[in-house]
């Protein structure tokens, strides 16, 4: 009860004022709303390969449709007509990446030669090795059916259309994969890394607004007399975390609330189940906040300290790069992250995992907090060296 | 002249005795470039894939065998499941990227001239998905070629005169711009030494307002104003010793990464000194301005730490490769002009083009100065 006291004179400083509801409620939570759009609508667009075909005969058009076939590009034939051109573009930064089918390619490969397609891209990654892997299967195939073409006849109608019944036949009974998404809605919630990872770091520097006033209260020593009252010490303590963790989920809210449904940005997670992992990682993230404002002496560098804190952890637990791009010695070091485990959490259900599947990361980040405010409890006490 | 100093020394001393803060400032960004470059250094990885394979047909030892082959196992590793449930949990849990089931009746239907499909189970991240499909898709195709010259060739003989041919027909990869990809003209450890020795400068600008802050909040600043120094001398003593700080830290940043981790920051040392010294006198007219405005030490900091955090953020120092709107909001910040004058610097460029980015960032300094100065009276005012 005396908790709740204490929790209930936390809120009424911090949002309970005009100036402070505006600084730590209402701003907080737009910007964050204007970054999830920002990203939630632009983080999609397609990766820009610009293509030339100079062949004029049926296997560089077989090349150009089967690279119309694959999902996740945006191929425009507009960025240059040459080798060099298409290599300027991508350089320029105008393309991703280039694709150049030279002139006579069909003709070439009939005749024996092995003429090469280029791909000019600006390093080699995933998304580019993928293309580089249609790309060569495409040729192989392409140089194989000109082989035989070629052996079937001299003359070259007729190479023509053996060619022709060859593309045919590929395409008339295919062996390709069925592909079958795991979610009803075909969605895999690839996005939600990034936005997710966003959210966590806003969540954290959020937090530290809210603890700042406990530590307000260590150095104005009105902890001291509140330690002097007839309560438990554990009672003042979870009094403060009651209030702090409430002035967190009340942003929380709002900004899930703001984007959800005024501006119907679609998360890809429930509503309730987002919103407990969240809540989770807050009680991780108040364990985290006071336990660095007990550690620190000096309360004036505190939110110095506290977003040098920050920024690092959540690079580490994988908000800005997925964790499994990093070397392995920093990939355990992850696991020491509460960041990780609640992106693990959402990145589950968004992939149509339900809540009982995420109980463990939940309980690893509720341990998290439990360590962390058990450390921060200890130490957050009026202490006799802070002036 | 002797205030001055004094001022600077004594600002300079109170900074230094913050240990934690120091070291924090010191230590952090050096552990940030070195972890950013590194794990962006690192070679593209393979996918990780969970097969399972029901066909027991003749087909299934080729399968196999092209997934144990050397150049598929550079681009995907494959994890052998027994059911279907085992891929699909796999998948769900995270522990692989993409499922594969290889229905029992694959071999037979293609065998007998039909269509034949795995299914497919994309996992969570596009690049990705898109790896697995296009690598077990080259398989199918060789599958599907071989079969269209077997049923057009048979008859005269040719099937077997095209399969023994070796044809290997490769396309030739070039990369555009020597492999540096996202970071532009630089390496990625040079560009995040860039980005964070931008966001450290930033950061320790901010001494400079919060110790006139302090000064008021502890009212020894009628003290200071009681000194037979005319009082802007003492201003101009504490922004020094901010300054020191500035240039003491950015030193230790650039010598050690370089020397360790071979970071290279370009020839021309005098405008780098230059660049870091302009980056250092915006942060300390941001954080005149913001405490301006704010008035309080505590209000000043989490406002002044969060905008440097959120202008870092913006220009793609956490995330380099980010959304080109999200980057275009980015130019107006002062990390924006600054890194991009490092940037500059480090590659080496006309040294006419490297004095165009110091005079924006000059004027962006100009500007803030300016500001900084004309607001002044509201951070060292008594009576505000």
């Amino acid at each position: 009860m005396h908790s709740l006291t204490i929790a209930a004179n936390i809120l009424k400083r911090t949002i309970g004022q005009p100036k402070g509801f505006l600084m730590l409620v209402l701003l907080p939570a737009l910007v964050l709303s204007g970054i999830v759009l920002l990203f939630g609508t632009s983080v999609e667009s397609p990766r820009v390969i610009a293509l030339w075909n100079a062949d004029e005969g049926p296997l560089g058009a077989a090349l150009v449709s089967s690279l119309e076939e694959m999902g996740g590009y945006q191929l425009q034939n507009n960025l240059g007509s040459n080798a060099g051109e298409l290599r300027s573009a991508v350089t320029d930064s105008r393309a991703d990446a280039a694709v150049y089918i030279p002139p006579d390619y069909t003709a070439s490969l009939l005749d024996g030669k092995l003429p090469e397609v280029k791909l000019y891209r600006l390093s080699e990654q995933l998304w580019n090795a993928a293309l580089e892997q249609r790309l060569s299967s495409e040729a192989g195939q392409a140089a194989k059916y000109a082989r035989l073409s070629a052996l079937h006849s001299e003359e070259g109608p007729k190479r023509a259309a053996m060619l022709k019944q060859l593309l045919a036949e590929t395409n008339n009974r295919p062996a390709a994969l069925s592909i079958t998404p795991l979610n009803e809605d075909g969605s895999t919630g690839s996005r939600n890394v990034l936005i997710t990872g966003v959210i966590l770091m806003f969540l954290m520097m959020a937090i530290n607004g809210a603890i700042q006033v406990v530590m307000e209260d260590r150095e104005q020593r009105t902890m001291s007399r509140m330690f002097a009252a007839p309560i438990r010490s554990y009672s003042i303590a979870a009094g403060n975390f009651i209030g702090s963790l409430l002035v967190g989920t009340i942003q929380l809210l709002l900004m899930l609330i703001v984007t959800e449904w005024i501006f119907q940005y679609d998360y890809g997670v429930d509503f309730l189940p987002h919103f407990i992992v969240l809540e989770c990682f807050l009680l991780a993230a108040v364990g985290i906040a006071t336990a660095v404002a007990g550690l620190v002496s000096n309360v004036n560098q505190l939110s110095q300290i506290q977003n040098l804190i920050v920024t690092p952890s959540c690079l580490l637990g994988g908000c800005f790069v997925p964790i499994g791009m990093m070397p392995p010695y920093i990939q355990k070091l992850a696991n020491f992250m509460p960041q990780k485990w609640a992106l693990e959490a959402i990145g589950k259900l968004a992939f149509g995992n339900a809540l009982r599947d995420v109980l463990l990361p939940l309980g690893i980040l509720l341990l998290f907090a439990a360590v962390l405010l058990a450390f921060g409890s200890v130490v957050l006490q009026p202490s006799k060296k802070t002036v | 002249m002797q205030a001055w100093i004094t001022m600077a020394w004594y600002e300079l001393i109170q900074i230094l005795r913050l240990r934690s803060v120091v070291i924090i400032m010191l230590i952090l960004p050096l552990f940030l470039i070195f972890l950013l470059g590194t794990v962006f250094d690192n070679q593209m990885k393979p996918v990780q894939v969970a097969m399972h394979i029901a066909d027991r047909g003749p087909l299934s030892k080729e399968i196999e065998a092209f997934l144990q082959d050397e150049r598929t196992a550079g681009l995907m590793i494959v994890k052998f499941a027994s059911s279907r449930e085992e891929v699909l949990n796999q998948l769900r849990e995270g522990s692989v990227d993409y499922g594969f089931i290889v229905p029992e009746d694959f071999s037979e239907k293609f065998l007998a001239g039909g269509e034949a499909v795995w299914t497919a189970y994309p996992g969570r991240l596009d690049n990705e998905n898109l790896m697995a499909e296009e690598t077990a898709g080259s398989f199918l195709k060789e599958l599907e070629t071989r079969r269209a010259i077997m049923l057009a060739g048979a008859g005269e003989g040719l099937e077997q005169r095209t399969e023994s041919e070796e044809i290997v027909a490769r396309i030739s990869t070039e990369f555009a711009g020597e492999g540096k990809a996202v970071f532009g003209s630089v390496s990625a450890i040079q560009y995040y030494a860039g980005a964070y020795l931008v966001m450290f400068l930033l950061y320790s600008g901010m001494p400079a307002a919060l110790s006139l802050l302090q000064e008021k909040e502890k009212g020894t600043l009628a003290r200071l104003y009681a000194a037979p120094q005319p009082f802007w001398i003492i201003v101009l003593g504490k922004l020094t010793g901010t300054g020191i700080f500035a240039v003491l830290q950015a030193g230790i940043i650039i010598v050690f990464s370089w020397q360790i981790f071979g970071v290279s920051w370009g020839n021309h040392l005098g405008l780098l000194v230059l660049a870091c010294l302009l980056t250092s006198m915006c942060a300390i007219g941001l954080s005149l301005v913001i405490a301006s405005i704010v008035g309080t030490s505590k209000a000043t900091q989490s406002i002044f730490s969060t905008v440097t955090v959120l202008m870092t953020f913006l220009t793609g120092g956490m995330i380099a490769d980010l959304n080109q709107n999200v980057l275009n909001i980015g130019k107006f910040t002062i990390n924006h002009w600054a890194v991009m004058t490092i940037k500059r610097i480090m590659e080496e460029s006309e040294t006419t083009v490297i004095w165009q980015g110091i005079g924006i960032l000059a004027m962006i300094t100009a500007v803030l100065l300016i500001l900084a100065f004309a607001r002044l009276k509201k951070v060292v005012s008594l009576h505000a």
